[in-house]
């Protein structure tokens, strides 16, 4: 009591460091400091960019609009842009069913309740590695264990990686393994639920599935939506998988956009131009996003 | 007073006249790491940066090497490398932080990176680099016929080649490739090899420079890019790569050849390629990476040949040519170029390294650690003296000295283009015929060389 009292007379003199702003700005610092040269600094480098013919190391050249009116001829571009957002229409709703499903399989109070979920986050611990990727392009490659089941079937000259319609499979299933973060999201949504709605719905004669999709789903919608928006930002962005696995082949099947502005700026040394592919990335990005909030007043409930 | 200032002046400029004279006395091999009682100078405490690409042999012997250098000059070397796809990833990232390594290895895409390459015309004036026993040949092999400019200093020269597993051909009954083996023949064994083993015969083929060679073979004095890379050395007809399409891509359809899954998984790991499990026949490669792959090979019970590139006719070009393999440069942001100078001088010179190295980047451009080595039976072994035959061969082809080795710097995007869109879309079926597939990439390597001026 003494010592807040003290501090509290201490502040009301204006000590500067004594001020309560200023020590919340003093914690915040790392962030703000590291938002500004890692995140804002580039991005507004990028925006200038976009409009130059910029390469690595040497003087940008302004060409205004021209890397844009470019894009729009580029089918390369245009080709990565549709493969991405059938990734994402594939991969993210898969994810988020998958992590759903395991969350409420381990909602079950059992011992190795903690142990279940802590092994079931591991996939996503090690997720964007590049060894994770290795061992999928080993477990679906030409003599992986998958390719060699599916040929005992009967299928013959069957291949992942080297057909243009399956080459996306492994990425995606790569991807929804990774759903350890939406899983643990969902499993603290779950939890929220009042147990007596579930029962109230019981003695009302409601079946399982009723139960689901008329307590469950609704309650969760709004952790539905986090994750969904959550996923679908990771799911445009996504790299290493296709790099490592495909690189982006065959025939840029799974050349996604992030992996082309990869390219563009990298290896063809055009970075000017792959940052304008970034940008126009991120306002569609930003399109989806704001279409499912504007949206989703229809589709998500709040209790209060 | 006058007097003696005019004397004085007079006395200053003769001295400028013969200190170059005596410098260039100094300079005549007075950096020969194999001379008798060289002494190394001392770096102890000091670092040098390295990077290079390559195999799990090279890394093995590379570092050998390192730690020699590390032991006469007392110099701590950090080094890093990569498989041949992931270096450019890794030299591009440091290259964007302005943070390469003080000696790196250079492809013949030395154009692309231009900016980053430090001349080495002064070392080599002054001798820290010593190429008195280098031909001048070989030295302009890494020059920038624009300017002079040595972009470094060639580990070696190499030539892109074929090589076989003779067991399989003897499985399918097929003859062994002859030196002017050609298009059809390869075709006919690929076919009986695929029909006999069940399995692919080609797991691994440099697309782009397949189809590059098939230009210089269609015609002679034709190339796909000029000698020196400033345009395309070619007439404009695409007759030669629809030819090509057309080849590999009925191959591929009927299992020949590996689809590009199987290729992609394989990627620039030579070692992974299926002809050192026994399970393919044939593969494309770079004459130095036969040591390499022969290693793994070997430990399987299989012995492989080297043979030529196929052609379009006996009589006709082979489209071949003995280049560069690769080169060391220095960075030019190093603060430790002298050092690094130091460094390349003794891994190209030395005979000692080189017993180690043994002509893995290429065989070496110095006659006598060429001499020294051959003369090894130890170094000299079966696997090596093949490689040395077909560089023997390939550089006694009267068209080699015609085929261009140039890599310009629209070249990483146009080879890209080449085998993306236009091989892998002919094997999809995007095409309407080899020849229409041929004229679009015409066009669009044209819209791409516009792009890179």
């Amino acid at each position: 009591m003494q010592a807040a009292k003290a501090g509290r007379s201490v502040s009301r003199r204006g000590s500067f460091l004594q001020n309560e702003n200023v020590v919340g700005y003093f914690f915040a610092a790392p962030f703000i400091l590291s938002f500004l040269c890692l995140t804002m600094i580039p991005m507004a480098l990028s925006l200038y960019y976009s409009f130059c013919n910029y390469k690595i190391a040497a003087e940008p050249v302004w060409v205004g609009l021209k890397n844009f009116s470019d894009l729009m001829k580029d089918a390369t571009f245009g080709n990565s842009l549709l493969v991405t957002i059938q990734y994402v229409i594939i991969g993210v709703p898969l994810k988020l069913v998958f992590a759903l499903l395991v969350a409420m399989l381990l909602t079950k109070p059992t011992r190795l309740q903690g142990f279940y979920r802590a092994v079931y986050y591991i996939p996503s611990l090690i997720g964007g590695s590049v060894a994770v990727a290795l061992v999928w392009k080993q477990l679906f490659g030409s003599r992986g264990p998958v390719v060699t089941f599916i040929k005992a079937l009967g299928v013959k000259n069957f291949s992942f990686f080297g057909s243009t319609m399956w080459a996306f499979a492994p990425l995606v299933l790569c991807n929804a393994w990774q759903f350890g973060s939406s899983m643990l999201i969902f499993a603290s949504g779950l939890k929220q639920i009042p147990k007596d709605y579930y029962e109230a719905a019981e003695i009302d004669g409601a079946s399982t599935v009723q139960r689901f999709f008329s307590i469950t789903l609704p309650i969760l919608s709004p952790i539905i939506l986090f994750n969904l928006i959550m996923q679908l930002i990771s799911g445009f962005m996504t790299f290493t998988q296709a790099q490592i696995i495909t690189d982006g082949g065959p025939n840029y099947a799974t050349n996604y956009i992030a992996l082309n502005i990869f390219k563009e700026g990298f290896s063809y040394q055009r970075m000017g131009y792959a940052c304008a592919q970034s940008w126009i990335m991120l306002l569609i990005m930003a399109a989806i996003t704001g279409i499912i909030f504007k949206t989703s007043s229809h589709w998500t409930f709040y209790e209060n | 007073m006058r007097k003696s200032i005019v004397i004085l002046l007079i006395a200053a400029m003769l001295c400028t006249l013969f200190v170059p004279a005596m410098a260039e006395e100094k300079a005549k091999g007075w950096n020969n790491v194999n001379a008798e009682g060289y002494v190394f100078p001392d770096y102890s405490g000091q670092t040098l940066s390295i990077m290079w690409w390559g195999s799990d042999t090279r890394a093995k012997m590379t570092e050998e090497v390192i730690h020699l250098w590390e032991e006469k000059t007392g110099a701590k070397v950090e080094f890093e490398y990569y498989d041949g796809g992931t270096y450019w990833t890794q030299f591009q990232a440091k290259m964007a932080a302005n943070g390469l390594t003080d000696v790196f290895q250079m492809g013949n895409n030395w154009l692309t990176y231009y900016d980053t390459i430090e001349p080495l015309n002064a070392y080599i004036d002054a001798g820290t680099i010593d190429t008195t026993a280098i031909g001048p040949a070989m030295i302009s092999t890494t020059v920038n016929q624009a300017n002079g400019d040595v972009t470094g200093i060639s580990n070696g020269t190499n030539a892109r080649c074929f090589a076989y597993n003779p067991a399989l051909f003897d499985q399918a009954g097929v003859p062994y490739p002859t030196e002017t083996w050609t298009w059809d023949e390869f075709a006919d064994a690929c076919r009986k090899i695929h029909e006999a083993t069940g399995n692919p015969a080609v797991t691994t083929l440099e697309y782009n420079s397949l189809a590059f060679s098939v230009f210089t073979q269609w015609k002679e004095g034709s190339n796909f890019y000029t000698m020196d890379g400033t345009g395309f050395g070619f007439d404009g007809d695409t007759a030669p790569l629809a030819y090509l399409f057309d080849l590999l891509t009925t191959l591929q359809q009927e299992g020949a050849i590996a689809d590009y899954g199987i290729q992609n998984e394989i990627g620039s790991n030579i070692e992974a390629d299926w002809i050192a499990y026994g399970d393919s026949a044939i593969i494309m490669l770079s004459s130095n990476q036969f040591q390499a792959l022969s290693n793994v090979a070997a430990e399987n019970g299989i012995t492989l040949e080297l043979c030529t590139i196929p052609r379009v006719s006996h009589e006709g070009q082979s489209g071949m040519v003995v280049r560069s393999s690769q080169q060391m440069s220095i960075w030019k942001g190093s603060e430790k170029k002298e050092m690094a100078a130091n460094f390349i001088n003794f891994f190209i010179n030395s005979v000692e390294a080189n017993k180690i190295l043994n002509c893995e980047r290429g065989v070496s451009i110095n006659s006598d650690v060429l001499a020294a080595l051959k003369a090894d039976t130890e170094k000299t072994n079966e696997v090596t003296a093949k490689v040395y035959t077909i560089i023997d061969l390939i550089g006694s082809f009267p068209d080699a000295a015609n085929t261009s080795p140039a890599e310009p710097a629209a070249n990483e995007e146009i080879s890209d283009v080449l085998k993306k869109t236009y091989f892998q879309g002919l094997a999809e079926g995007k095409f309407e015929s080899a020849q229409a597939a041929a004229d679009l990439f015409w066009a669009e390597a044209q819209e791409i060389w516009a792009k890179h001026q």
